[in-house]
């Protein structure tokens, strides 16, 4: 990582970044005035507009904030899930038998094939919660299996000798060793999570949701206002990023 | 005076302890010396439990209260040195940790990560770390290797100390024969791969007393 952030400031990663920003809106704006049609492709200023309308709507603040807890909700619920079932399979090998089933259901049986199931099975409001634990849990199970399996075994021997009991094996050992694995990929799996938030509440159409505000915008024809939520959405998940880099970096001084 | 008899391992087809018989003087400072890579480490981690022997016997030393210092630091990178330390003890230690790191000349570094510490100090923190731990045996693995000739003499003093403190008995590798004939209270000395003991001396026929 310190390889990264020195290269980052080295070749100018930001610049780089903001560039490529400009460049995609300005590609954006050339091909809305081409196509001339607000219906199909809505300029961005026309899609800020939209955005800056709805920061006045009490509504609007309501939906984010419902679809946000949601993903938030969920995602906390599948790393309390995780963290424990991970290390419990990490020490038991027979835990990780039984579990490898559910896991590798999660992971390769298609996102909308278990939204459809989900729907049959639970109310329109829990469909994306429960769709998204399904998806995000074996994610962040696997991670804390593979950190449980990189666990420095040189550590594991100081332990023994000193006849360290569980408890100090998990919270100095195996905890820190997972959460060091997590850190890498929380970001990714929460983005992930709200991805399938949206979808399921797509779906699922419960009563307040960004993805149900997408259905209504898109049956009513309204691209502007379809972009606009995928642009406030890029923003909510570009702000969690931030904040985690910005937690972590606090958080773990011991490294760099 | 702890027994060892006969204990031999191998890895795979190389033999690495051809049978090993050592008395150990308890208490007593017992250092083990040898050529580089023949086999002292291994024979440590026999007597600490994490690797089981071929055959021989340990002569009740695998069940004695052991801690052990080794060669490389093992510290938890994402504890301080005060935590590291605190780690090994009960809980509710505070005093004793304190006076540990005293001893050790770490209270200025109490609360650094290992990363921020020289190779000499993570050293030192190991040491103190394993010298923390009320035992009946302890088994040193290099334990002044990185350290400066200054320093090692005030830690080797404390081991000294720690030794008749808890009438312990050390049993510590080392290359050093000036470190030998400062600390041993006997000295084995092991032969080449496989190895078996060369030498046997005890402290008066260094000729210092």
């Amino acid at each position: 990582m310190k390889g990264f952030s020195d290269n980052s400031k080295k070749y100018g990663y930001k610049k780089w970044t903001i560039g490529s920003v400009i460049g995609l809106l300005l590609l954006w704006t050339a091909i809305a005035a081409l196509y001339d049609n607000v219906l199909v492709i809505p300029s961005p200023l026309q899609v800020v507009a939209n955005i800056g309308r709805w920061l006045m709507e009490p509504k609007f603040y309501l939906i984010v904030g419902t679809s946000f807890l949601r993903a938030v909700i969920c995602f906390l619920v599948a790393l309390l899930v995780a963290v424990p079932s991970g290390i419990w399979a990490g020490l038991n090998p027979r835990v990780q038998g039984v579990l490898s089933p559910l896991v590798s259901l999660g992971k390769s049986v298609p996102t909308l094939a278990i939204i459809i199931l989900v729907l049959i099975w639970f109310s329109s409001s829990m469909t994306p919660l429960v769709v998204s634990f399904i998806v995000i849990w074996p994610l962040l199970y696997d991670n804390v299996l593979a950190g449980m399996a990189g666990t420095d075994q040189n550590l594991l021997e100081m332990a023994k000798v000193f006849k360290l009991p569980l408890s100090k094996h998990l919270r100095h050992i195996y905890l820190p060793t997972v959460a060091q694995r997590l850190k890498g990929s929380v970001a990714a799996t929460f983005s992930l999570g709200v991805k399938v938030i949206i979808a399921g509440e797509v779906l699922g159409q419960p009563r307040i949701g960004i993805g149900n505000s997408l259905q209504i915008a898109k049956v009513s024809l309204d691209a502007a206002g379809v972009m606009a939520w995928v642009m406030v959405l890029a923003l909510l998940v570009a702000g969690v990023e931030g904040l985690l880099r910005f937690w972590t970096k606090k958080n773990y001084k011991w490294q760099d | 005076m702890y027994k060892i008899s006969g204990i031999k391992k191998s890895y795979g087809s190389l033999p690495v302890l051809a049978g090993i018989d050592m008395e150990l003087l308890a208490p007593g400072i017992n250092c083990l010396m040898g050529p580089s890579g023949c086999g002292k480490t291994t024979l440590l981690k026999i007597i600490a439990g994490l690797l089981p022997a071929d055959a021989g016997d340990l002569g009740g030393l695998g069940d004695q209260p052991l801690s052990v210092c080794f060669q490389e630091d093992r510290l938890l990178p994402w504890r301080t040195v005060t935590e590291n330390i605190a780690l090994v003890l009960p809980k509710n230690s505070k005093e004793k940790v304190a006076q540990v790191l005293t001893d050790a000349g770490l209270t200025a570094y109490a609360n650094n990560y290992s990363r921020e510490l020289s190779g000499g100090l993570k050293q030192r923190v190991n040491l103190a770390r394993a010298l923390a731990v009320p035992a009946a045996l302890y088994l040193l693995d290099e334990p002044f290797k990185s350290l400066h000739e200054e320093g090692k003499e005030e830690l080797m003093e404390w081991l000294l100390a720690r030794q008749k403190e808890q009438n312990a008995c050390v049993l510590l590798i080392t290359h050093d024969p000036d470190e030998a004939a400062f600390l041993a209270d006997r000295s084995f000395t092991l032969t080449d791969k496989p190895a078996k003991v060369d030498k046997i001396e005890d402290r008066r026929s260094f000729g210092l007393f």
